[in-house]
Order: structure tokens, then sequence, then C-alpha cells
């Protein structure tokens, strides 16, 4: 009774403060119109049960009418939901708190037949430390206090296989009845239930074989018995599940007509992915999945405690007798068919979507415990020592549980390193950004979270982050980001690769929940030192933006903002350093913007600046003669290599100021970028030398005549 | 264990079966996969052809004023009696890894038959002599392959000590030991882990801790510094070329604010590269691709079962091999991120008796409880090696062998370009801009071909002033010069353009004879030179890392 009220508190407490999460917003209002209009129209995808469920104590509220919610009408239950939230009698807290309370009772239920199940398996004691794992388990109580279905399944699942075994056990067939009405509410909590009736359908003529193998009657001994009593025996029992199963989904979904509805509600287990969306794992992205997620998911999410008895239980399999096969088969094969089945769909979305697998995981955990009781005190000291250290490391997170990594990830610390998505980061830590706003008053807010509802509803008031900001962040805004966002593959649909690189290049100055990731900066040297701000001079700022701008436009060139701001980095960067008397670069970084921006009269006209300052400072070689720099200047420019060719020219003018042809040239290649006074200036230069050096007084006539052609009439002479 | 004890006949053809796999899959197809010449493999060779024509005998091999590439010597000196064997070709650079791939076969084979019997060792050499992850290792001329090799000496020389206990036993051990340091920098982490082991052995036999062992112990010891001496001496006197390699790649390490976390998740990297995600660089892995074959990976996993359930019982042996499988992913951990598969090459040895162990178990015992007939467990082996052995043929000289990534990693390119030029030579004067005359693949495949391909070195080379009567060919990727070559002589035919290395915008330009001017004039000479000059200076600093 301590455990699970230690779990339920633990549950509960936690779940208060935490904000609603992404499919919450369609699967608590969904489920409340399941119990108060019995009409399924919204969120098809997901069968009934764990949102009819949620849904219950919403009845004793008073809340607006079904019909009048925007979204019912045509079956939209993101509007639905949204509107149903926040535009309510009821405050949207107390909506999601008292939706989310049945939640924990399905936890507990779970707790109590895993309970159960390890007493039966393992022994009292055992039993208990089950319990203990599962009582402590992050992600069970992560998941418990959400209105999700993963927790539905994974209950009905064990549920489902625990009166199975018991049927293998006592030979009696009605655990089977109730095995039956089990397995029919799992697949009313999930489609993945689908899986338990694959294994079901294992397990069964198997735990059917089994028993005539270990009847003590000798008459059944001989194989022709064996065999016929297997031949009523087998499709008996088959009945005996399939019929309450089938009867539960019928009714619970709509009857009669629930066999129908959920076999269409299946074909649209999809329907609500992104088609846009990535799947991530330490590092690489993939539109396909990974095969291999949920198994490192798995080994990353479990407390370390629980995998190392887990790992001791399996080298326990390999030493056991034949008696206990069916039993390890009904711990090991439920692992390896979730595994398998995620194996092949690869989502890769979240380890909830292996939750049934963990409860499996701790009851084969029940055979280490019953090994340690049996080997003295050693061996017994060691679980006591795994369960503390469960303990404190649960405790530790609270109420943050939905991040929770184990020490091979680096802890919730290092988590979004290694997965994304619902594993890190599902909108549930609003609550704690709007305190912490409200406490540390920052002047500029951005947000770039996952957001099921917008954060100006939890009072938090925010600007909308730009491309400027994930490439050039700026200094007095605080920014607070999503684990998952920081890891997004692309923040743009139709632009691919604008993502963040701040995890490997900035440190942030806190973490709400490990789930937000809050950042400010400075370029002030003087405050380098501040643990409150990440020193970001601002010529590394301009380095990284380009450095991160450049691919971006080499994959979307016709990405206009990301080809404006990219100009304009060129260009400040381009200041930045004409104020530290780095003329060429500056020249350089001018000339790139003005490539990248054609248009731009500003960048125009501090690259013609720069072009006047680097005619009187131009570095030369002294043993060079002008010519070798005019024909230099000359190749460049048949090359297309303007910015070569200029800086080659001021040179060649630089040893040979009276150079008529550098002159003259270095006035056509201004002229072709625009810079038509400084073109004329060195056409009149060009006349200085040779008063009738024609192309000069050609070009400067042809100038003026296009700068006739643009006055307006009335200006003209 | 086995049961008996096998015949000779038996024990042979075993070994003949396990070399002749080993063989095949190391030497077929060795001159045409993989495709071009590895840039390491070239300057190998290059080091090599240096000892074999006498021109000196390093201790440590340096590469000029590169520290960061200098490379221990022993790859170098078997590459010098095979090149002096079979010719300076590139197949002789090969065939001198393909030699030490097979006999690191052939020696762990003799290894497992001591540690687990005839059937484990049979079973654990046949998946080192498919392996891909191995096989690649053996084709390629660098020479990390030396590791595994002489782990398996070390080991088999550490048997040998532990049985005999005699000083010659102990002598030959620390001799092994040392010599493995002159391979590669991964075997560091060897005496390690033997000393992990020694230790666990003395410590459970610590009443039988004679004074005979103590004298061993000093024997080894004293061998092994006599074998290390000359390196240590060398490392003492030139650290910053010794340990420049190994700073240079642990350098990220160092400066990174999170170390712990690195640490972790490169050994992480380390661990899960056999069987979920393998090194990104296509040099020595298709991309991506786990280095074990989904059997192998599922034989190691067993094997880790079997051992972790032995352990209790043969806790130094079972250890042992833990200990060999962990402790070699410390230098890919410790690096850089990427090649995981060269830097962790250590812990093949460990990997394939696991393997190889989990295997022998599961054919016997498909189900823990059920054991099957010698029969069935005959069956379900051969079809797992087979198996095994058809996966990793498929992925090595199909997958492998084909993917453009991998012929962009080996330069075939510059195979191609060279022979190309080789051909020009034939009838026209062939000169080389700096940056592929001083490139290894070219010093390399110039000697192998003992064709003259001279570098475009002053603006002597852009005249004729004697009658060759052959026409000349520049190849330059200067823009530059290709410029000045161009202005000097405007009828010149432009035969191909290239691009390698990442350096693009190569041209070959054409003379006739009839056409090459005997003199240039002054200011066509003072622009020849300093372009050529400035070129050259600015190449010689750029490719110091060839």
């Amino acid at each position: 009774m301590l455990l699970f009220a230690l779990f339920a508190t633990l549950a509960v407490t936690s779940m208060a403060q935490k904000s609603i999460t992404g499919d919450e917003v369609t699967h608590l209002p969904s489920g409340y119109t399941y119990v108060k209009t019995g009409d399924f129209r919204l969120n098809p995808q997901h069968p009934p049960l764990i949102k009819a469920l949620a849904g219950v104590p919403l009845l004793f509220l008073d809340l607006k009418p079904v019909e009048e919610t925007i979204g019912w009408n045509r079956a939209r239950e993101w509007r639905f939901g949204k509107d149903f939230l926040l535009d309510n009698h009821q405050p949207i807290e107390r909506i999601v708190f008292l939706g989310r309370l049945p939640m924990v009772g399905v936890g507990v239920f779970l707790g109590v037949v895993l309970f159960l199940w390890g007493r039966d398996l393992w022994g009292y004691g055992a039993g208990l430390f089950v319990l203990f794992l599962y009582c402590l388990s992050p992600n069970f109580l992560a998941h418990t206090r959400i209105v999700h279905t993963d927790v539905g399944v994974s209950a009905f699942t064990v549920s489902t296989l625990y009166l199975l075994w018991r049927f293998s056990r006592s030979g009696r067939f009605h655990p089977l009845l109730w095995c039956g009405v089990s397995l029919g509410l799992a697949l009313l909590a999930k489609y993945s239930a689908v899986v338990t009736v694959c294994i079901v359908a294992v397990l069964l003529p198997w735990a059917c074989w089994w028993r005539n193998w270990t009847l003590a009657d000798p008459r059944t001994r001989a194989l022709s018995a064996k065999v016929r009593s297997f031949l009523w025996r087998f499709p008996l029992a088959a009945l005996a599940i399939a019929v309450p199963a089938a009867l539960v989904v019928a009714v619970g979904f709509d009857f009669p007509h629930g066999l129908q509805r959920w076999l269409q509600g299946f074909n649209l287990i999809h329907a609500d992915l992104n088609p846009n969306w990535e799947g991530f794992l330490w590092g690489e992205y993939s539109k396909t999945g990974f095969w291999y997620y949920y198994l490192l998911a798995q080994l990353w999410k479990t407390p370390l405690p629980t995998l190392l008895c887990f790992a001791a239980s399996l080298v326990l399999v390999s030493t056991r007798d034949r008696r206990t096969t069916l039993d390890w088969a009904f711990l090991l094969l439920p692992i390896a068919a979730f595994h398998g089945a995620a194996m092949i769909r690869s989502s890769s979305i979240g380890v909830r979507h292996v939750l049934p697998v963990f409860p499996f995981v701790f009851l084969a955990c029940g055979a280490t415990a019953r090994w340690a009781a049996q080997r003295g005190l050693l061996p017994s000291v060691a679980l006591a020592a795994m369960c503390v250290w469960l303990l404190a490391g649960t405790i530790r997170v609270y109420p943050h549980f939905i991040p929770y990594f184990n020490g091979l990830a680096g802890g919730p610390d290092g988590g979004n390193r290694y997965l994304d998505d619902s594993n890190v980061e599902w909108g549930q830590d609003f609550y704690f950004l709007r305190d912490y706003i409200a406490e540390k008053n920052p002047t500029a807010v951005r947000i770039s979270a996952f957001a099921p509802i917008r954060p100006e509803h939890y009072g938090i008031h925010s600007e909308t982050m730009t491309l400027r900001d994930v490439v050039r962040p700026q200094p007095g805004v605080t920014y607070f980001l999503g684990a998952s966002y920081l890891q997004r593959n692309s923040l743009y649909d139709d632009y691919p690769g604008v993502r963040f690189h701040w995890m490997e290049r900035y440190r942030p100055v806190d973490k709400i929940g490990w789930s937000i990731f809050v950042y400010r900066f400075t370029e002030d040297p003087a405050e380098a030192n501040d643990p409150n701000v990440f020193s970001l001079p601002r010529e590394r700022a301009l380095d990284e933006a380009i450095e991160m701008l450049v691919p971006i436009l080499s994959r979307s060139p016709d990405f206009r903002e990301a080809r404006e701001l990219l100009a304009e980095t060129y260009a400040d960067r381009g200041e930045l350093r004409t104020a530290s008397m780095q003329h060429e670069w500056a020249y350089r970084d001018y000339m790139l913007a003005l490539q990248t921006a054609p248009e731009s009269v500003d960048v125009r006209a501090r690259l013609r600046a720069a072009i006047e300052t680097l005619a009187g400072s131009v570095e030369t070689d002294a043993s060079v003669p002008a010519s070798l720099y005019y024909r230099e200047a000359f190749r460049y420019g048949d090359e297309g290599n303007i910015a070569d060719a200029i800086l080659a020219y001021l040179r060649c003018l630089r040893r040979d100021p009276n150079h008529l042809g550098a002159h003259f040239n270095l006035g056509q290649v201004c002229a072709q970028l625009g810079l038509i006074e400084l073109a004329a200036a060195q056409w009149n230069e060009a006349l200085r030398i040779q008063p009738d050096y024609l192309p000069a007084r050609k070009s400067l006539q042809q100038v003026r005549r296009l700068g006739e052609a643009r006055r307006p009439a009335n200006e003209r002479p | 264990v086995s049961d008996r004890q096998p015949s000779r006949w038996l024990v042979a053809a075993a070994a003949l079966a396990v070399i002749g796999c080993a063989s095949f899959f190391r030497l077929h197809q060795l001159d045409a996969v993989p495709q071009g010449l590895f840039i390491d493999e070239a300057q190998n060779g290059l080091d090599a052809l240096s000892i074999r024509d006498g021109k000196g005998y390093p201790v440590f091999v340096e590469a000029g004023a590169a520290k960061e590439r200098g490379r221990e010597p022993m790859l170098h000196y078997l590459m010098a009696g095979v090149l002096r064997l079979s010719g300076p070709t590139v197949m002789s650079i090969r065939l001198t890894v393909a030699l030490v791939g097979i006999t690191t076969v052939a020696l762990l084979f003799w290894l497992g038959a001591r540690m687990f019997g005839l059937h484990v060792a049979f079973v654990v050499a046949l998946l080192l002599a498919v392996s891909r992850w191995h096989v690649t290792m053996s084709r390629v001329g660098v020479r990390a392959v030396l590791v595994p090799l002489l782990i398996v000496v070390v080991l088999l020389a550490f048997q040998h000590l532990l049985r005999r206990r005699t000083s010659a036993a102990a002598l030959l051990f620390g001799a092994a030991l040392g010599a493995g340091f002159y391979t590669y920098p991964a075997f560091w982490i060897i005496p390690g882990a033997l000393l992990i082991v020694l230790l666990s052995t003395t410590l459970r036999a610590w009443g039988s801790w004679q004074r005979t062992d103590a004298r061993l112990v000093v024997v080894a010891l004293i061998s092994f510094l006599a074998v290390t001496a000359p390196l240590i001496r060398y490392a003492m006197t030139k650290p910053d070329y010794f340990f420049a390699r190994a700073g240079k790649l642990s350098a990220d390490l160092r400066s990174s604010e999170d170390r712990p976390a690195m640490l972790r998740d490169h050994l992480q990297r380390g661990v899960f590269m056999l069987h979920f995600r393998g090194d990104e660089s296509p040099m020595y892995n298709i991309p991506g691709r786990p280095f074990l074959d989904p059997v192998t990976g599922i034989a190691f996993v067993v094997g880790l079962f079997v051992i972790l359930e032995g352990l209790p019982r043969q806790p130094v042996l079972y250890g042992a091999l833990l200990c060999f499988w962990i402790l070699p992913l410390i230098p890919g951990a410790l690096t850089t991120a990427g090649a995981w598969g060269m830097r962790s090459i250590g812990s093949v040895p460990a990997v394939f008796l696991i393997a190889g162990i989990g295997l022998v178990r599961w054919t016997r015992r498909p189900i823990p409880w059920l054991a099957t007939p010698r029969w069935v467990a005959a069956l379900l082996l051969t079809v797992a090696l087979t198996t095994i052995g058809a996966l990793n043929y498929r992925d090595y000289f199909d997958d492998w062998a084909n993917d453009p990534r991998v012929q962009g990693s080996y330069s075939t390119d510059s195979v191609r370009f060279f022979d190309f030029f080789a051909d020009l030579a034939r009838e026209n004067e062939v000169y080389l801009s700096p940056y592929l005359h001083n490139s290894p693949n070219f010093r390399f495949l110039a000697v192998e071909s003992s064709v003259d391909l001279p570098l475009l070195d002053g603006v002597e080379d852009l005249t004729a002033p004697g009658d060759s009567g052959a026409s000349r060919v520049f190849v330059s990727d200067s823009p530059q010069v290709t410029g000045v070559i161009k202005s000097i002589y405007p009828n010149h035919e432009e035969i191909g353009r290239y691009s390698i290395w990442g350096r693009s915008g190569g041209v070959v330009l054409r003379v006739r004879a009839d056409q090459l001017k005997v003199a240039l004039s002054e200011e066509q000479r003072l622009e020849a030179i300093y372009w050529i000059d400035r070129t050259r200076s600015e190449l010689e600093r750029s490719t110091q890392n060839w």
C-alpha cells in the first residue's frame, strides 16, 4: 500500500505542475464527447477507452455544450480541442487535472497486476520488488499522469497475459474469459494491442500443450492422448478468449458497430502523421526512422538499476530448468514482440511506443530478486543498494519525469543529444516557464518550443523567433528553446537545413524541467565570466551566422529572407573589419554582400567606400612590377573573379598611379558592379593621363546618357 | 571446450580451410578492390621503398614538418621486404597487409584452439576470415591491421608463459608486447588490459605466487624494455613528433567543455558500432553500416550471455575476453569522432572470439535447455557460416567496392589521371603541377611505372632551347600559371580538365614541338617566374600534410 501511495502521490502531485502535452489537446476533449454524446467522430485514429475514461470526471463539471464548440460539426479534433480547453466555463487547469486523474487509476491497476504476477512467479518479496521497480519507474510516472493511450495498453496487455499465464498454470478455463475481456479492453485502449493479440496467439496453444505435458495423469502422457487433449482444449480456449474480446470491442466502441468502427480506426493510425517529420536519433535524422531506435531508447530511458537487474535475469534464463520455460516465454515474448513490431514500423517518435515492454522487464527482474534472496546477505545488500539507487534517481528528477534519461545518456541533462520528441519535450513545462519569466522578468522574450496551445494562454508574452534569431542570436533577448526544437533538422518545411546549431555552440544559462533551454547572450567582454549570460563576441556571431546561412542558401537559393540576412551579415562583418582596419577583408565582405543582394543600395555605398579606402592602403610586393598586377587583374577579370580583379588593379595603381589601362579597366569593373561614380572617377583619371583616350571618353558619355535617361523628364535640361 | 584431443589431421584440415578462406577473402581481386590508391598507402609505400633502398632505418617514420603524420614503422619494414621480393607496386603494398590479415586469422585459430578447443577455434577463425571489418583493413596498406595480429601474438605468448613459466617464455612475451608498440597507437591500451588480467590471475592464485613468478615478471619487463628502448628513446628526444598524432586526434576531447559526456558518447558509439551504426567514413566501412553482419551480431550477443553466465566459473578467462573487447574501444573513444572501426581495431580478436563462442553455443543449444544432436548442430553451423560468408562477400565485394563514395576516398581518379599522363608521356614531355607531382600517389605510381613526369619548376620548362622534337604537355591546377602558359602559347591545345583532392580547375595543355619558344620576352619571363614560384611555395605550405 505504501508503494501504491508513493506512486499515486508522485503522479498526482507532479501532474498538477505539468501543462497540457501534445496529444492531450485532442484526447481529453474527444473522450469527453464520447461519454457525453456517445458520438465517436473525433480522433478516430485512437480507440476510445482511455480517452473516455478521462472524460468521465468532466461530466461533473459545468462545461459548455459540445455542439456549441468550434470544430464539432466538421469533426476537426484539434480545433475542437483547443476551443473546448481554452474557451469553456472552467479553467483549462481544472479540466486537464480532472481528466488526468483516471489515468493514475489505470497506473495503479497495472501496479496491482504486476504485483500479483510477480508474487505468483517469484514469491512475495520478489513481487514487492517488481512493484517497487514499477512504482519508481520514471517512464510510467511520466505517462500515467497524462491522457494518453500508452499506459492503458500496457496495463491491459499485462492483465491479459497474466490471466493467460494463470490458465497455463491451473488449466482452468474461467481466467480465459477474463483474459478475453482484458484483451478487448487492450484493443479498445490502443491499436498497438494487435501485438498483444499476436502474443496471445502464440502463447495460448503453447499453454494448452504445456498443460498436457505437465499433467500428472499417466493416461495423458502418451502422445496421442496429448494430441487429443490439445485438439479439444485449444479451440475451446481460443473461443473463451475471442468471444469476450470481440464483445467488449463491439460494446465499447459504439454498439453494434463497434468491430467495424475499430477496423476503420485501425486504418487511420497514421492519419495525423506530419509528412515532413524526420526521426532523430543520436545526431542522425531519417525520414524512414531507425530500426534500432526503440532498443536504444529503452536502453537510455530505463533506470540503470532496472537494466542491471534485467541483464542479471537474462543470465539466469539460460541456467534455468525447463519447467520454467513457459513462464519465461510469457515474459520475454512480449518484449521481443513489441520491439519487433516497433522495428518494423520504425516510427522513431518516443519510448512510450514500447511502454508495454517495461512491465515485462520489471517482472523478469523479479527473478534476480528471488535469486539474490536465496543467495544470502551480499546479493541482498546489492539488491537493496539498487533499490536506493533507483529511489534516489527517481526522486531527483521529480516532477520532470518525461525527459528522464539514465547515466548512459548523461541523465536528463544530456537526453536531447540522443532522442527528441515525447522523450524529452512534449509541451509539459509551460507552467514552469511562466513562473521562471515572472521571477527573472526578462526584457525581451522569444520562444521556440513545442506548444500544444499558444504560450499567451499561460500568460506568457513573447515574440516569435525568426531566422535572424536562429542564426544570429541577439544580445539582450532571452530565448526559450524546446529541447526537441534544438535538435530539429529543419525549422521550415519549405527550406530544409534551417536548424539551431546552438547545442554544439552555446551554453544554455538555464534549463527549465530539462525540456526548455534558456539562452541569453552578450557581446560585452566585461560580462564574459557571468554565468547568467553566454559571451558571444560580435565577430564570432557574424562568422557563425555566415557559416550557417551559406549552406542554407546553397540548398534553397530562393529563400529570400536568408539571402537578405546573409548580405546584411556580410556587410556588418565588413563594417566590423573596417573598424579594426582590416580593409581588404572588409572589402571582400562588402563584395560578398553585394553579390548576395545585388539590389542593395546601402551595401553598394559601403563597398564604394571600402574600395576608396583600399586604393590608398592596399599592400603590394615591391619586387612585382605594376604590369604583372595588371595582367593578373586582367586574367581575374576573364575568369569573372571581379573581387580579385579590382584588388589587382588597385595594386597595379599603387605601384604605378598613372597606369592608363588599370584606371580604365577598374572603371569598367566598377561600372559592372553599379559603382558608377567610382567608375567615372577612374575614367576621368584615364583621360587626365591621356586626354585623347577614346574608350574612356565613350564610357563616360554612355554613363552620362544613362544618367539623363533615368532622370525624371521635368529635371532634364 | 572440446571433449577430446582432436587428431592432427583434423587440426591440419581445419587450419587449411581457415587459411584458405582467409586467403580468398584477402587476395581475391586484390588488384582491383579497392579501386584507386589511398594517400596513406602511397606514403607508406614510399617510406617502405626508402627502407628497401637502404636510405634509412627509422625507429619512427617522420613526414617532414608535418609532425602529426609520423608513424610507427613495423608495417614499413614488412612492406619493404615484400617490395624487395615483388617489386614496387600497389599490389605489393596491399599484399603486405593481406598477408598480415591471413596470419592474424591463422594465429587466432591457434589461440582459439588453445583457449576453447578446436571446434570453437575453427568457427572463430572462419568468422574473422570472412569479416568485412577485418577484410577491409586487410586490403588497404595502413598499419592498423597489425594491431589484431600483435594482440593475438601477445596473447599466445602470454598463454605460453602461463603454461611453461620459463624465462624463455617470459622473454618471448616481453618481446611480443614491446613489438606491439611499433604497430599503431591503438596498441597502447593492450598492456593495460593485460595488467588487469595478470592482476586478477595473481589475486586468485595469491597463495601459489612464488619467487619464480617474480623472476618471470622481471625477465618479461626487461625484454619489453629492451625491445621498446629505441622507441622510448625516440619518444623522449622527439615527444612533439611521437605524440603529435595522438595529441591532434584527442584535441576535441581535451578542449571539450563536457569531457565525460563526450567520452561516454564515444564509448557507446564504439560498443554499438558492431550492431547498429558503424563509421560514416567510406574509407573503412559502408557508411553507417554496423561492422558485424546480422548473424555474427546475434552470435556475439549470445556469446556475451554465455560469457556472463560462465563468468563466476571462469572469471579470468571470460573476464579477459570482456577486457580485451572493452578496453581497445578506448583509443576510439578518446579521439575525434569517426574512424571507430580503425582506432578500435584492437577489439577484433575478442569480438570474434565472443561471437564464435556464441555461434557454437547457439548451434548446439538453439534453445538454452534443448541440446541438438551433433548432425543438427553441424548443419546449423554450416548454414550460419555460409550465410555469414555470403553476406560479408556481398557487403565487401559488391556494396562497398562499388560505392562511389569509396572510390572517392581511395582517390580512384589519381590512378586514372596518372595513367593518362603516363600515356601522354610516351610521345610528349609532360610537366606536372607541384600539387600532383608532390602527391604521394603520383610519386609512388611514378616509381611503379618507371615513368618520368617532371615538375613544372621554372621558366626554362616553358621553353625548348634544344630540339627534342617532342610536344610539351603542361598539367596545371593554378589559374595563374595556366594563364601564363596560355598567354605565352596562344595556339595551345587544351587536352582536358580535371579536379582532384578537392582542387578544381586543373587543365592539361599541349604545345606542339614546333611552336615551343626558345626564349621568352622579359615580361613573360618575369610573370612566369613570379607565378610558378608563388604557386610552388603556396603548395609547399599547403601540401605539407602529404
